[in-house]
């Protein structure tokens, strides 16, 4: 029954958490799904948001000045990504890992120093309500109302001519350019503004967290896939609609499987290597068991 | 108008594999002139459309469409005045999307595309009449996804969409090899009809001998990356398909006679 109650206590701590990752598995959607551009550079923007928001709040600039200004930073470092992809026909993963890697020293440079402590400035949080960050159904309730409202304004953006012009890139890129969309400016806004909803995850978990760390987007990529593709499993991707939806159901699901493992007394340490696992299975399934099987039906009949 | 001066392509240039695809092909066609490309495999009429849509950057040579340039510009600039149907169904619309998406995108090729919801009834509307022209019932299924419709049916939307927005140049890549005789058929007459009606400047390649000679007012065989042989709609008037077979062979005999 400990483990039951553990779970339990843990659900609250958990959604709110997940609310803020949300974010990141929706930086991976977006590029992955809608551009098919597989990006995977939130390793670097979620940190750098993080980063850049902690270090402008540690020199005493308001809360909303320092989470701007990280979540410019993605999305600068998102478009870096695509011109490099796009304007040296690189692989859009490498070009990612070169972006991370290169973000972790400004990470440092930024901050001066590999971790700062927040407990002491107003955070957004204090902005919005004295208290909030210490209560944490106040804390669900304002971030769930943030993923609503920007889930509607993607929603209703990905059916403007500028979104279905997005859509079309990633739909049939030789239609696209046919139809005189220009390929280069769509993805490197449309990776951009994914980017910047890492970085903006980035910049509420460090106040969130009272403290900004160069190591806080470790593993975070792979966190983001486990979400998507356990969102996708629940929510489908045949609407625009569902595919907007998957990754942050998928996040909400994705960090209840984690509690339970860790209320089943998995070690945190041996998370990765379970979230890994998650995400190969996930992968591999349609290879495993849908062809095979479909083929194997062949046969008999 | 459409003029193409001294278009040269070469294809692997500085390897072993080199191949001059275009030899300094000139053509014109005045406005609202449809001229339909025949030739062999390799002689250089998918790469003559290609080089006119902006698929690659030719070496020298000049493309000029209405006194304008264009041989610099960047595919998806050139899309704002050229429209094109390419041979495959699939590559002319954006799966995953409705028919009244792929639709918007078209309408929108030659202007801006605003931070506004595009699907308006007025445009609901007017896809709708256009559609019913084509007698295939797909005024009926604009929400439907386009990869719900058939090759040939994608294909008529193809062709719709294409001339949505009037482009000054339509690019025809054998458009109707990849159907079915029916679907082909059809989407033939859909082809002779919006181009008449729009008197639209159009470059078609085909395969088709009988294509060749029914439509058009200009036929052009192609040949080594050249235009070989250019007759009017005169010229064509008493031509069987045997006689053009005919021409083709001559062409072969001269080039093997010249080697």
């Amino acid at each position: 029954m400990d483990i039951v109650r553990s779970f339990i206590e843990l659900i609250p701590v958990t959604l709110a958490q997940s609310l803020i990752y949300a974010f990141v598995a929706l930086a991976v959607m977006i590029p992955f799904r809608l551009l098919n551009f597989p990006d995977l550079s939130c390793e670097g923007t979620f940190p750098l948001g993080g980063c850049v928001c902690g270090a402008l709040l540690a020199m005493g600039y308001q809360p909303l000045t320092a989470m701007a200004a990280g979540v410019a930073s993605g999305f600068i470092a998102g478009s870096a990504v695509a011109m490099i992809a796009l304007r040296f026909r690189i692989s859009s993963l490498l070009a990612g890992i070169i972006v991370i890697t290169m973000l972790y020293s400004v990470n440092l440079r930024v901050m001066g120093r590999s971790n700062i402590a927040l407990f002491t400035y107003p955070t957004i949080f204090d902005l919005m309500h004295p208290g909030l960050n210490e209560s944490l159904p106040g804390k669900i309730a304002l971030l769930g109302a943030v993923v609503a409202l920007v889930l509607g304004l993607l929603f209703a953006f990905m059916r403007t001519e500028k979104g279905i012009a997005l859509r079309a890139v990633g739909a049939n890129l030789d239609m696209a350019q046919a139809q005189g969309i220009s390929v280069w400016w769509t993805t490197v806004a449309g990776v951009g503004l994914a980017a910047s909803f890492s970085a903006f995850a980035g910049t509420v978990l460090v106040q969130s967290q009272g403290f900004s760390d160069v190591n806080i987007g470790f593993g975070v990529v792979i966190n983001g896939l486990a979400s998507l593709i356990i969102g996708e499993l629940l929510v489908g991707r045949q609407t625009v609609a569902r595919q907007l939806l998957a990754p942050v159901v998928g996040a909400i699901a994705y960090y209840q499987v984690i509690s339970v493992c860790l209320a089943l007394g998995l070690v945190p340490s041996d998370l990765k290597f379970a979230s890994g696992l998650l995400v190969l299975a996930m992968l591999a399934a349609p290879m495993l068991f849908g062809k095979e099987r479909v083929m194997a039906r062949e046969k008999v009949s | 108008m459409l003029a193409v001066n001294g278009l040269r392509k070469q294809f692997f240039p500085g390897t072993p594999n080199a191949r001059l695809a275009l030899d300094g092909v000139s053509l014109s066609l005045e406005p609202g002139c449809f001229c339909v490309v025949i030739g062999s495999n390799g002689a250089g009429k998918s790469t003559l459309l290609n080089a006119v849509a902006g698929q690659f950057l030719v070496g020298p040579g000049e493309i000029v469409l209405d006194g304008e340039d264009i041989g610099r510009e960047p595919l998806h600039k050139r899309a704002r005045h050229i429209a094109r149907v390419f041979q495959d169904p699939m590559t002319g619309t954006a799966p995953g999307m409705s028919v009244e998406e792929n639709l918007l995108l078209a309408a929108l090729r030659a202007g801006k595309r605003r931070l506004r919801f595009g699907l308006s009834a007025a445009r609901r509307a007017h896809w709708r009449e256009r559609l019913a022209l084509l007698g295939l019932g797909l005024e009926n299924r604009l929400c439907d996804r386009i990869e719900t419709l058939s090759g040939g049916q994608r294909q008529a939307v193809a062709l719709v969409m294409a001339v949505l927005s009037a482009p000054k140049l339509l690019l025809l890549d054998e458009h109707m090899a990849a159907l079915d005789p029916v679907t082909a058929a059809l989407v033939l007459q859909a082809t002779a009809r919006v181009v008449e009606e729009a008197r639209l400047t159009t470059l078609m390649v085909t395969h088709n001998m009988r294509h060749a000679l029914d439509l058009g007012d200009r036929l052009v065989m192609m040949d080594q990356g050249r235009v070989r042989l250019s007759l009017t709609r005169a010229e064509k008037a008493g031509l069987s398909v045997e006689d053009l077979v005919q021409r083709f062979r001559e062409k072969d005999d001269r080039v093997l006679l010249a080697s």
